[in-house]
């Protein structure tokens, strides 16, 4: 019958020492990699946000006016570029293509694919 | 029967390398905890404006056309010259017209302001800008979404 305690030290080998450091870097690692991640979504959202509100209100500056050509879509859609802000703190562009029927306005997005795309007819 | 009792020493130094480790565990746990709540508030917060953004923009619009020219458009606030306000309200946005309030919940950390815009050719236009506010409630005047609203009616 066993009653006595024993007490027993443990101890670690080196493999097991690496082992669990090594899987503490992996989370602390995979930890900010996310957290940067997030921040990088966050701006594209934000970003994107803006870009989309340059084109909106592009048109709402020109619902209200009573006519307007090629050069006056220009001007206004270029303002409200300017004046957004997203040209300081983003690498979007602005993309303005006339065409048979009107213009072309475009927001180019970083890897240079549109975000939007919208066609105003209009007189040249 | 033999009796079996060992105890196991530790050196002052295993003692003070095991508080050390711990106490840096615990440390590196509260910041990851801190890290994330922080995050986890602050993209809520982005999220609820983007939302707010494209909610506000068409109400602001609307309500700037329905209610004509203005008379007087500061920073926190615009009259029209019908008497109907826009104003900002801690941290709410209250649209008051013919006696009756409607207001918008902003999300923490952002504020709005106000300014009227012309150009020749064009009506002019309230400017409204959602400003992003740093951790001493100040606005950052590089981080905003604009949104225009026309005055109907206004010159050309």
């Amino acid at each position: 019958m066993k009653t006595e305690k024993q007490f027993q030290l443990r101890f670690y080998l080196m493999p097991e020492m690496i082992f669990a450091l090594g899987l503490l870097m992996i989370l602390t690692v995979c930890f900010f990699a996310t957290t940067n991640t997030i921040q990088r979504m966050d701006k594209s959202f934000t970003d994107e946000s803006c870009g989309l509100m340059v084109v909106d209100n592009t048109l709402e500056r020109l619902e209200h006016k009573k006519q307007y050509n090629v050069e006056d879509v220009k001007r206004i859609f270029l303002d409200e570029y300017e004046k957004s802000g997203i040209k300081d703190r983003t690498k979007m562009l602005a993309g303005f293509t006339p065409n048979s029927v009107g213009a072309m306005l475009a927001i180019i997005k970083n890897n240079g694919k549109p975000l939007i795309e919208v066609q105003i007819k209009c007189q040249q | 029967m033999s009796t079996v009792k060992r105890i196991n020493r530790f050196s002052l130094i295993e003692m003070l390398a095991v508080i050390g480790l711990v106490g840096i565990l615990m440390n590196m746990a509260l910041l990851f905890y801190y890290k994330s709540q922080k995050i986890n508030s602050k993209y809520t917060d982005k999220a609820v404006q983007i939302k707010s953004v494209s909610v506000v923009s068409k109400y602001l619009r609307s309500f700037v056309h329905g209610n004509g020219e203005t008379f007087m458009v500061k920073p926190d606030k615009v009259v029209f010259n019908n008497g109907s306000v826009i104003a900002m309200d801690n941290n709410r946005l209250v649209f008051t017209a013919g006696g009756v309030d409607k207001s918008f919940a902003l999300p923490k950390g952002f504020a709005v302001t106000f300014s009227l815009e012309n150009s020749q050719g064009e009506p002019p236009r309230i400017v409204m800008n959602v400003n992003m506010l740093n951790s001493k409630d100040q606005l950052q005047l590089n981080k905003y979404t604009r949104i225009a609203a026309c005055v109907e009616g206004g010159a050309q």
